[in-house]
């Protein structure tokens, strides 16, 4: 019988190891995915997720099911990458939930001229995956939202409660996480044409 | 209405989200229809969205799940009072039960106290001297009961309320170090291996 997080945090809270070891292996792979796309190398992004499920186990009587675990999950998983980023690759100034303020992130609003179809692009798999890599290139807190909405699939109420914001500023986040992330495919494919 | 690029280029991230109403889609279908710029910016943004969204999906390393196993804290060791945690609302009615017991027989314990057979004695100097200190600590506590609102023979009945008192608070820190989440839980994880 498949038990529900609930249930398997029930257990968890009373000491059955098995049952939390069944929550990690349920949710390695979204909490993994998410620290990667934060962190942006695997080692570190491995290190951070298991930080997560131990900060997890040693919280579980915080958790008081007014969220899914999984959301919950994904609120420690944000501050520790967060934090890993902060700590190895990135520029501190942006490893944080603040936005970037407009242009300080070197990515200016003003598109680029798409005349040589981009799109085409795409259709190639090696730049498929440079994209995907892009996505970690990010400032922290744009990749943390694009990963949560575009590849978790969560909702603007998960993502808020996971990041502990208003609704509307995930909206306008992630607004601007899908242009930063487009110009950075820009910059990619015609480097000449923001110089 | 007609709708300028930079309003256009907008709308096509907020249609990633469906969050256009249908006159603000028509709006914006119409204006791609004429624009061939915001037409290819929307083709990118489509693609790049369908990329990131079937990105095949990373997984940790096998190690992962033994890892993190192995990082849980243990176990804390077994200790004397670990029952009592396991069981505190039983050892509390127990401690009531006593504390009830030492009341009701209150009387017959002041005649076990009364009756203990007098200490032997030896003569000598040391022995003078600790029945000296003896009086001496006898006369002060007289002289500290005398102070009390009661009369000093009636001190059995202070020890067996101190006693009931006492047996209460015990229950009563079982009870708070059971409902303590570190303490109730840590008392289950006895013997208990992942």
């Amino acid at each position: 019988m498949d038990l529900s997080d609930e249930e398997l945090v029930a257990r968890a809270r009373e000491g059955d190891r098995p049952a939390f070891a069944r929550l990690v292996e349920r949710h390695s792979v979204s909490v993994f995915n998410l620290t990667l796309r934060i962190v942006g190398n695997r080692e570190d992004a491995e290190e951070a997720a298991q930080d997560v499920f131990v900060r997890a186990y040693r919280s579980l009587d915080r958790f008081r099911g007014d969220s899914r675990f999984s959301t919950w999950l994904y609120r420690i998983a944000v501050n520790v990458s967060l934090s890993s980023a902060r700590r190895s690759r990135r520029d501190l100034s942006t490893t944080s939930l603040s936005e970037p303020e407009d242009d300080e992130d070197g990515l200016p609003m003003q598109l680029p001229d798409p005349s040589a179809d981009p799109a085409e692009r795409f259709e190639q798999a090696e730049f498929r995956d440079q994209v995907r890599n892009m996505v970690a290139a990010l400032p922290p807190i744009y990749s943390a939202v694009i990963s949560m909405y575009h590849m978790q699939s969560l909702s603007y109420d998960e993502i808020a409660e996971a990041l502990e914001l208003p609704i509307g500023t995930v909206k306008a986040r992630l607004f601007r996480a899908r242009a930063a992330l487009r110009k950075l495919i820009y910059r990619s494919i015609e480097p000449d044409t923001l110089s | 209405m007609i709708m300028n690029c930079e309003s256009a280029q907008r709308m096509v991230y907020e249609a990633v989200d469906r969050a256009l109403s249908p006159d603000e889609r028509r709006m914006l279908d119409a204006h791609l229809a004429g624009c061939e710029r915001c037409r290819a910016e929307a083709a990118v943004l489509d693609a790049l969205i369908e990329t990131v969204e079937t990105a095949p999906a990373a997984k940790p390393t096998e190690a992962f799940l033994a890892n993190v196993m192995a990082q849980l804290p243990a176990p804390p060791p077994s200790s004397w009072f670990a029952p009592a945690l396991v069981f505190p609302r039983l050892v509390f009615v127990f401690t009531l039960a006593a504390a009830a017991l030492v009341w009701l027989y209150r009387a017959s314990l002041s005649e076990i106290v009364g009756n203990f057979p007098p200490v032997q004695t030896v003569s000598g100097p040391v022995t003078t001297a600790i029945r000296d200190i003896q009086a001496y600590l006898q006369a002060q506590a007289g002289a500290v009961l005398n102070h009390l609102p009661i009369p000093a023979s009636t001190s059995v009945e202070w020890g067996s309320m101190l006693l009931v008192a006492t047996t209460l608070a015990v229950g009563y820190l079982l009870i708070r170090a059971a409902e303590n989440p570190d303490v109730g839980r840590t008392s289950f994880r006895i013997g208990r291996r992942y």
